[in-house]
């Protein structure tokens, strides 16, 4: 073992060393790998970054709810026909999770009023197809939402139907540019409310877009109900206790199912999720826009590859002599076997490690020119890039070593 | 009778034939060859160009397998053996010097003679103690780490005789040492070859220069294939 370590630390100085003796050459010869590994670097750090710009706005709900929902809220194709047909789910469903389920904690119920074609509006300001929400008050809770000024509003509001709105930060920010939105009256579809409260500004999406829960217009539920009767399918929210976020999932399915007679060999009619479902079905689009780069990425490292088999084997020929020279000293096949392959890893992972160089540096400019950007180099691609470099020195250098190992040597030797 | 080799005897063949095939045709460069060579000869090998000398040598220095016959180096059997082993007898018991020196243009003197201590796979400490003794010993211990483009011919030829002796071989094998080399240097040269005989080193020299061959002590000449004469001279020639 001691022997192989003393061989390959020889292999890697040689191989150094001639790589050293050709830079401009060897520069060339790795620039596909060096490209491939800053493409991958780049766009993982990218869609990495954008991933966690979701995680951190799903996180900021809470880890600790499940929410309730009729459709799933990411469906990838057209919806089945069982999906369309499913009922909503109601308020008595909301109150049947909180009587009947020990790990829940707190539930919410919300609806959301139809914004198509109506406007909100203070004076000279507007906000087009405005999203009006009628939620309980504990839903400042369930929620995380945290007061900027004002106040939400109470029990009694909601059960008074009271017109009053508390804004989101983006809405609030729009309809009173200047001064304090508190107290003031806003037209919201036609109808007057008065605005109590407005709320902080929630994390920005990815490349700098809005939340959309700055866009929100909270009102208390029965005053949506009372303006918007024809309202029906629900969203419900529930905090579980604390460490007891599978048992509340467990028992909110139990509760629906019941409620909405699912029979017992039936699946779900409804959909269940939690921070990490969530998170989870947008990673299944990032994983697919990984699956592309990583294919594109592999052709530029096969491009990239054949190019290393092919300085290797100008290489091999060009060293006829030394190759017949190092065997007549007693070198074994596998000396020269391994002596071409090591110079070919070598070769490769200075090109991918100049990449992973570069990468960052690009991403620092990147970063410093876009901050929306938020790119965030994940481990795994750096070690992908430079795994991937070597193994495309190892893979497209096999070849070559194996014929310099099969060389001749009296041929060798008098090859000129 | 069947050929054990004497204990003293560093090369014995028997019968060793060569054949390369040329197309169709099939060229016989060796056509039998039975030769012993013992403990601290030197010998010169002769012959005119297309002998097939070359060819012995190369079947000598095991860098290549005979046709047919068989070959005791050190009382080993080689003729059947495979590239690795051979790698592994070239290492310990051939020392190589070429023409045309064969140095690695852009290592040191002290690391190309360290070369064959390298495939010995000795640790690095051990390997530059001994390079740096064989370049004393050829009288370049101030030479270490000039590279060969910074030597004259004779001293690249003795950084070459250097690195054949780093790993104290069986025999020292020489093809054509001053081929390259002025008549001076080339002097030089074989005055270390006859230092070198005195210290008890089996030495073969293989040449086609007749006051070449002069300083060994027996000279073999092969003409066609064959030995054609194997001399003992008196006593090696000192101008």
């Amino acid at each position: 073992m001691r022997r192989r370590l003393l061989m390959l630390r020889e292999n890697v100085v040689l191989a150094w060393d001639t790589l050293v003796a050709h830079r401009f050459r060897s520069f060339l010869t790795v620039l596909g790998i060096f490209i491939g590994v800053v493409l991958v670097v780049a766009v993982a750090s990218v869609l990495n970054g954008f991933r966690q710009t979701v995680v951190d706005q799903v996180e900021q709900f809470g880890t600790n709810n499940v929410y309730v929902y009729r459709m799933p809220l990411v469906n990838l194709g057209r919806l089945s026909r069982e999906m369309r047909l499913r009922k909503p789910l109601r308020l008595e469903d909301a109150w049947a999770i909180r009587d009947q389920c020990p790990s829940v904690e707190l539930v919410t119920a919300g609806i959301s009023a139809p914004g198509f074609l109506t406007r909100a509006v203070h004076g000279k300001e507007e906000v087009d197809s405005p999203r009006l929400r009628g939620v309980f008050p504990d839903n400042v809770e369930v929620a995380n939402r945290v007061l900027a000024s004002g106040r939400f509003f109470t029990d009694q509001e909601n059960e008074h139907r009271a017109p009053v709105v508390v804004l989101g930060h983006a809405v609030a920010e729009a309809l009173f540019p200047h001064g304090d939105p508190v107290g003031k009256q806003i037209l919201l579809a036609g109808r007057k409310y008065t605005v109590i409260g407005t709320l902080e500004k929630r994390k920005e999406g990815p490349f700098g877009a809005q939340n959309e829960e700055d866009t929100l217009f909270l009102a208390p539920y029965y005053t949506v109900r009372r303006f918007y009767p024809g309202l029906e399918d629900h969203f419900l929210a529930a905090r579980a206790r604390s460490g007891r976020l599978e048992q509340a999932i467990d028992e909110i399915v139990q509760v629906l199912r019941r409620q909405r007679r699912v029979r017992w060999n039936e699946d779900d009619n409804f959909e269940v999720g939690t921070a990490n479902t969530l998170i989870a079905a947008f990673d299944d689009i990032v994983f697919a826009a990984l699956a592309v780069m990583f294919l594109l990425s592999t052709v530029g490292f096969l491009v990239g590859g054949v190019g290393v088999m092919n300085i290797m084997l100008v290489s091999v020929r060009e060293r006829t002599r030394e190759i017949g020279l190092r065997k007549a000293l007693g070198a074994r096949p596998s000396d020269i076997l391994g002596q071409f392959l090591i110079e070919a890893v070598v070769l490769c992972a200075i090109g991918g490690g100049l990449g992973l160089l570069c990468a960052e540096g690009l991403l620092l400019l990147v970063g410093a020119l876009l901050p929306d950007l938020a790119a965030v180099t994940p481990w795994w691609a750096r070690g992908f890039a430079f795994a991937g470099s070597a193994g495309v020195g190892l893979f497209f250098g096999l070849w070559p070593a194996w014929k310099a190992a099969r060389l001749d040597p009296v041929e060798a030797l008098r090859y000129e | 009778m069947h050929a054990a080799p004497a204990p003293d005897e560093v090369i014995r063949t028997r019968g060793l034939v060569r054949s390369f095939a040329m197309g169709s045709a099939t060229v016989h460069a060796l056509r039998g060859v039975d030769l012993v060579i013992r403990r601290g000869e030197y010998v010169a090998i002769m012959g005119p160009s297309g002998s097939g000398k070359s060819t012995l040598m190369n079947l000598i220095g095991c860098l290549d397998t005979p046709t047919a016959g068989e070959y005791w180096l050190e009382g080993q059997p080689i003729a059947s053996l495979g590239e690795a082993e051979l790698a592994r007898i070239r290492n310990r018991e051939i020392g190589f010097v070429f023409q045309t020196f064969n140095l690695l243009p852009r290592a040191s003197a002290l690391r190309n003679v360290e070369l064959p201590l390298v495939y010995a796979q000795m640790p690095p400490a051990e390997r530059r103690r001994r390079a740096t003794e064989a370049l004393q010993k050829v009288g370049l211990g101030d030479r270490l780490d000039h590279r060969p483009n910074e030597l004259s011919g004779g001293q690249r030829q003795r950084v070459s005789i250097a690195r054949a002796l780093v790993t104290n071989p069986a025999l020292l094998l020489a093809d054509e040492p001053t081929g390259n080399l002025d008549s001076k240097t080339s002097h030089e040269i074989m005055l270390l070859f006859e230092a070198l005989h005195r210290e008890g080193h089996t030495i073969v020299v293989v040449t086609h220069e007749r006051d070449i061959a002069e300083h060994a002590e027996r000279v073999v000449t092969i003409r066609d294939g064959a030995i054609a004469s194997d001399e003992r001279q008196p006593r090696p020639v000192r101008p």
